[in-house]
């Protein structure tokens, strides 16, 4: 724990992303419009950022895009790590479901993620609530086969044989003895898939599949900054910054993680 | 070796009728339905009913199911319910030119992220490591949608080198075709690179420190042959590896690709299918996308194999 | 930290592949022979010969059925291969296509001649028979013909010579010319459908341009066609339609010259396109038209106060100036475009913006807190953005109204199913007379049927108006009929946009639709300047 708090990466990267969750979540506080309100002239530059082709303060559709798009994310990346995990643990447990529940799981795993996604949304209809659960749902694969794996490996353990010899019941096990051991990759594949989980969303809600308006999402904003990029490119090139830094400060700090909880892999930079 | 292929080819099959199953049920759960698509708002209820029967959605579903695998078993993708034209005819074509995006974007992704990789892992920890590294975190975190934008942005608006044309293909116009692929080939390369350049640091690293490496250098042998014989070799491996997962990423990237700079690749063929509920379709491109990844799957395997029969299979 | 077995690189899959891709150039005609590209000026004054226009298109051509529309843009691509017996002139009067004569012979009998010697692509010639076929073929139900619902009154059309057919009606219906001019009342060659083809994929008219291929997604081509019966047309050696559903690229092509010309200039751009001297824009606001549509049987908008009251709460003005950043209109009168029958400015400004008005209808309703969802589609931004910019003004008046946006599909599958009570959407005159408000508010129309609205006043000037012939007692009759549908308000209008087209100033003779209806005849007298 001490290893993580020390490394320089995951405190730069991980003060930022608290500052940008901070702003995010709590919107209300540090702008004085609704994300609906029709404020300004439409593409004006007054405000901070300026107002959007409907009127609207961008600043403040900035902060409720942030919010939504880290909402979805960190939903999806916990209903993935929830359901993955129980499952992989499960598996690795109990060595007769493995087979079944991994071979289903590897459809999942290598069929592209977006094309899904749209497939889905065909269905339930463009939501942010959809598309958290098929984001949710296509990352449960690779939670499970870590799970999974490392599950394997600590069950030959001789914590578990003692723990098994005290009499200790299966739930019981996992939950106390298996899972505080695999928490370290678990966590980095969730650092990971926070990453992924935002550029699927975003990229989903440029394709008008995700946040429906007046919802704002990074990737809508980006989508409608298109159409004004000789006008007001800010419009464009304000959310994208946004998204490139926030997923950038993800990857820092997954990779001070994976640092800090296991030296031996990655590498010193 | 053929017990492998045996047993892989059985759990494909397998896997590509689980899909399958899934897709037709799927699309079918989709609310709208391709006669109010095709007819538009105007139409009455009675053109309606009459259309729904041309497209022969009444009949009960188990029929529909069982036609379903009977055509495509007899090699018939099924036919647009929208546009009339078989979708053997339309789907390689789509499925090509999406192909040519992405072995294009994985070529450039290896050819300029093994060296990167490279580099970066024999001069570890000094600037150009440093650079390397901080280039490819960059190459990663900014998603596809937005590099294509700021592209587009950069080549066709404010410095217009290459400016938007009309979509042609190689064979009327190779050299206007191979100017349409710079912007999406690199779009889709600069993540793929940065991807590939990770991976081989990381790899290399770790091979570097191996045991058999240092014993290598004890026995005397030069530095730049112990780099190339034994730590590039048992780094590829992995690098392999990523490459592969790194195709899939790819195709659903092109999903965007395709959107920002209008190539009809398979990934407009299944948005444009999707918003007319042209079930046939529809099925026809998730079968397809799945069958690609699947087959990738199955030959890197083997490829893998006989790369290092000493690898680990799971 | 190494994955499993997921993936590894395949030399296999990299060839398959590229034999894929190898394929995915063969078998198309996107291309255009270089040869046809070159243009010759002609005699001063005379337009140039030669050529190949590139027009890019808001949407893919979903198929060619020459009797069902499903948008302006494959409208426009059949209007090259196909001909109707009737169109539109520069000033939008109705005038022979194929027709060289043509008109009432009684009150309820339409005689067309048609010109002599007309042929189809295949060299065949064009008889009273194929006009014959072609509107049985139209009011057959299993044709989903998008007039064939408008084709109620006529009984059959007999063909009783080579080259002249007669439209028998059960009932007088003055709008028939204008149905027969209608952009998919097209001619086909009897024999041509007969033999099995599948009008949707292939292509056989009487038009200018004959069908030379397509590529879904890529481009639909069409070559010059040397037997025209207009002399001396086309000009050009064939037009190419590229698809361009993005509106940036679009735009983007033509600045760039990828292609000549484009249709459904993206409102955002309106004003660069005005501004560039290279280009030209060709728009008017008179086609289309966005209202707000109520189920008229649901309480409280069973109660005509109520309907009005939100007629009322509508700044139009500012929806105009947030939806469509000033291009079009709004409608506050009658919806009826410049120059039909009934059309007039008197009715203007029955629903200006009065708030006030809106709370004591309300009042007088006993409405005390009116809650409404509105529904809109998401799909097009000429429906959505006005849908949304209705919102402030409305709220402001003290309604609280939400937006619900769905896709198109989706949409069309909930209007139908009458799930909304309120609905925002957006209209088209099917063609061009008054009478195509019949699939709008008369009581067997489908509009009207999706707002369960019947009021027999609306009917009876229906009728009305498809039995009188005089123009002057016609426009008496609409222009009743739009009063009563403003007063009964089963539905308010709200905008009409700017539509438009633009080109590159080398492509002449081409003009905007005249009427207020969709048509793109002019398109088959363009020319192409040698490009600069």
């Amino acid at each position: 724990m001490r290893a993580v708090l020390r490394n320089r990466r995951i405190l730069i990267a991980g003060g930022f992303l608290i500052l940008v969750v901070v702003l995010s979540v709590g919107w209300r506080l540090f702008t004085p419009y609704g994300y609906q309100d029709q404020v300004a002239v439409p593409l004006s530059g007054d405000g901070l950022l300026g107002g959007d082709d409907f009127g609207r303060d961008v600043f403040t559709r900035l902060l409720v895009g942030i919010r939504t798009s880290l909402l979805v994310a960190a939903g999806s990346v916990l209903l993935a790590a929830v359901a993955g995990v129980t499952l992989g643990m499960v598996a690795g447990y109990t060595r007769r479901a493995a087979t079944v529940i991994m071979r289903a799981v590897d459809v999942l795993l290598s069929f592209p993620a977006i094309i899904l996604a749209i497939a889905v949304v065909a269905v339930l209809g463009p939501s942010v609530r959809n598309v958290l659960l098929v984001i949710g749902v296509i990352y449960i694969p690779r939670f499970a086969r870590i799970a999974y794996g490392q599950t394997l490996t600590v069950t030959r353990s001789d914590y578990v044989a003692a723990a098994q010899a005290m009499g200790s019941g299966p739930v019981r096990t996992l939950t106390r003895v298996v899972l505080p051991n695999i928490g370290g990759p678990l966590l980095v594949q969730a650092a990971l898939s926070l990453s992924f989980a935002i550029q699927t969303e975003t990229g989903l809600s440029f394709l008008g599949l995700g946040a429906q308006p007046p919802l704002s999402s990074l990737g809508t904003m980006v989508a409608a900054g298109r159409d004004f990029l000789e006008v007001r490119p800010s419009l464009l090139v304000v959310p994208a910054l946004v998204v490139v830094a926030i997923v950038l400060a993800i990857h820092v700090l997954t990779d001070g993680l994976r640092d800090a909880l296991d030296p031996r892999q990655g590498s010193p930079s | 070796m053929t017990r492998f292929l045996l047993r892989r080819t059985g759990l494909a099959v397998f896997q590509l009728f689980v899909i399958g199953t899934l897709v037709f049920l799927l699309v079918r759960l989709i609310p709208g339905d391709p006669a109010r698509a095709a007819l538009g708002e105007t139409a009455d209820a009675e053109q309606l009913a009459h259309a729904r029967a041309l497209m022969r959605l009444n009949e009960p579903v188990a029929e529909q199911y069982a036609g379903f695998w009977a055509r495509l078993l007899h090699g018939d993708l099924g036919t647009s319910l929208i546009s009339g034209r078989a979708v053997l005819a339309d789907l390689p074509i789509r499925l090509g030119n999406t192909l040519e995006l992405v072995l294009l974007a994985l070529a450039v992704a290896l050819a300029a992220g093994i060296p990167l990789g490279r580099a970066a892992a024999l001069r570890a920890g000094r600037r150009t490591d440093h650079a390397v590294t901080g280039g490819s975190i960059l190459g990663l975190s900014a998603p596809v949608f937005v590099i294509a934008t700021l592209l587009l942005l950069l080549f066709s608006v404010y410095w217009p080198v290459l400016p938007q044309q009309r979509y042609v293909t190689l064979w009327d116009d190779p050299l206007a075709h191979l100017r349409l692929l710079v912007l999406p080939v690199l779009t889709l390369a600069i993540g793929a690179t940065a991807v590939i350049t990770r991976m081989t640091r990381a790899a290399m690293l770790e091979t570097a420190s191996a045991d058999f490496v240092r014993t290598a250098r004890a026995t005397g042998i030069a530095e730049r042959l112990v780099v190339r014989r034994h730590i590039l070799r048992n780094s590829l491996v992995p690098v392999v590896n990523a490459a592969g997962v790194e195709l899939a990423t790819l195709i659903g990237g092109t999903v965007l690709v395709e959107t920002v700079f209008g190539w009809p690749g398979l990934s407009s063929y299944l948005i444009n299918a999707v918003s007319t509920r042209d079930y046939p379709v529809i099925q026809a491109v998730v079968l397809a996308a799945a069958v690609l990844v699947i087959a990738v799957n199955l030959a890197a395997d083997v490829a893998g194999r006989l790369i290092d029969p000493r690898a680990e299979a799971v | 930290m190494h994955p499993a077995t997921m993936g590894r690189r395949s030399f296999l899959a990299a060839a398959g592949a590229a034999g894929l891709a190898a394929a995915a150039g063969c078998g198309d005609v996107s291309g255009v022979d270089p040869r046809l590209d070159r243009v010759t000026p002609g005699a001063s004054g005379r337009p140039s010969r030669g050529g190949v226009l590139r027009y890019g298109l808001s949407t893919d051509p979903v198929n060619f059925d020459p009797h069902v529309s499903t948008g302006t843009a494959s409208d426009a691509v059949r209007q090259m291969m196909y001909n109707t017996l009737l169109q539109y002139d520069a000033d939008g009067r109705i005038v022979g296509d194929l027709a060289a004569e043509h008109g009432w012979t009684s009150p309820t009998t339409y005689e067309v001649r048609l010109r002599d010697g007309v042929r189809f692509h295949d060299g065949s010639v064009l008889t009273a028979e194929d006009v014959a076929f072609t509107y049985e073929r139209m009011k057959d139900p299993d044709t989903t013909a998008t007039v064939g619902p408008f084709l109620a009154e006529l009984d059959r059309v007999d063909p009783v010579s080579r080259t002249t057919a007669v439209f028998r009606l059960s009932e007088p219906n003055a709008a028939l010319p204008a149905i027969l001019a209608s952009v998919s009342a097209n001619i086909v060659s009897k024999r041509w459908i007969e033999s099995g083809v599948d009008p949707k994929t292939h292509v056989m008219g009487t038009g200018p341009f004959r069908f030379a291929g397509r590529v879904p997604g890529v481009s639909t081509m069409m070559e010059r066609f040397d037997e025209y019966f207009e002399p001396g047309l086309p000009y050009l050696n064939g037009i190419q339609f590229v698809p361009m559903p993005d509106d940036y690229a679009r735009v983007m092509a033509l600045r760039s010259a990828a292609v000549d010309m484009i249709d459904y200039v993206p409102l955002t751009h309106v004003d660069a396109i005005r501004r560039n001297p290279r280009l030209r824009l060709y728009a008017d606001a008179t086609i289309g038209f966005g209202y707000i549509a109520f189920i008229n049987d649901r309480p409280p908008f069973d109660d005509v106060r109520v309907r009005k009251a939100i007629g009322y709460a509508l700044d139009r003005t500012e929806m105009l100036r947030t939806a469509y950043l000033g291009h079009g209109s709004p409608v506050t009168g009658g919806m009826l475009p410049k120059g039909f029958p009934g059309a007039s400015t008197d009715l203007d400004g029955t629903y200006g913006y009065d708030p006030d008005r809106t709370r004591a209808l309300l009042r007088q309703a006993g409405v005390g807190h009116l809650a409404v969802d509105m529904l809109a589609t998401s799909t097009y931004s000429v429906h959505s953005r006005p849908a949304e910019a209705a919102l402030p003004s409305l709220r402001r008046a003290g309604i609280d109204a939400g937006l619900t946006r769905l896709e198109w599909p989706s949409y069309l599958a909930v209007q139908m199913a009458h799930k909304y009570a309120v609905r925002y959407g957006g209209g088209n005159l099917l063609y061009g007379d008054p009478d195509a408000l019949r699939n709008f508010v008369g009581s067997n129309g489908t509009y009207a049927q999706y707002m369960n609205f019947s009021d027999d006043r609306v009917d009876a000037l229906l009728a009305a108006g498809r039995r009188a012939r005089d123009p002057g007692k016609r426009a008496e009759i609409y222009h009743d009929l739009e009063k009563r549908v403003l007063d009964r308000a089963p539905w308010t209008y709200t905008l009409k946009r700017d539509q438009a087209e633009a080109a590159r100033t080398n492509v002449r003779g081409y003009a905007h639709p005249p009427t207020g209806t969709w048509t793109s005849v002019a398109l088959r007298r363009t020319w192409l300047e040698e490009r600069t």
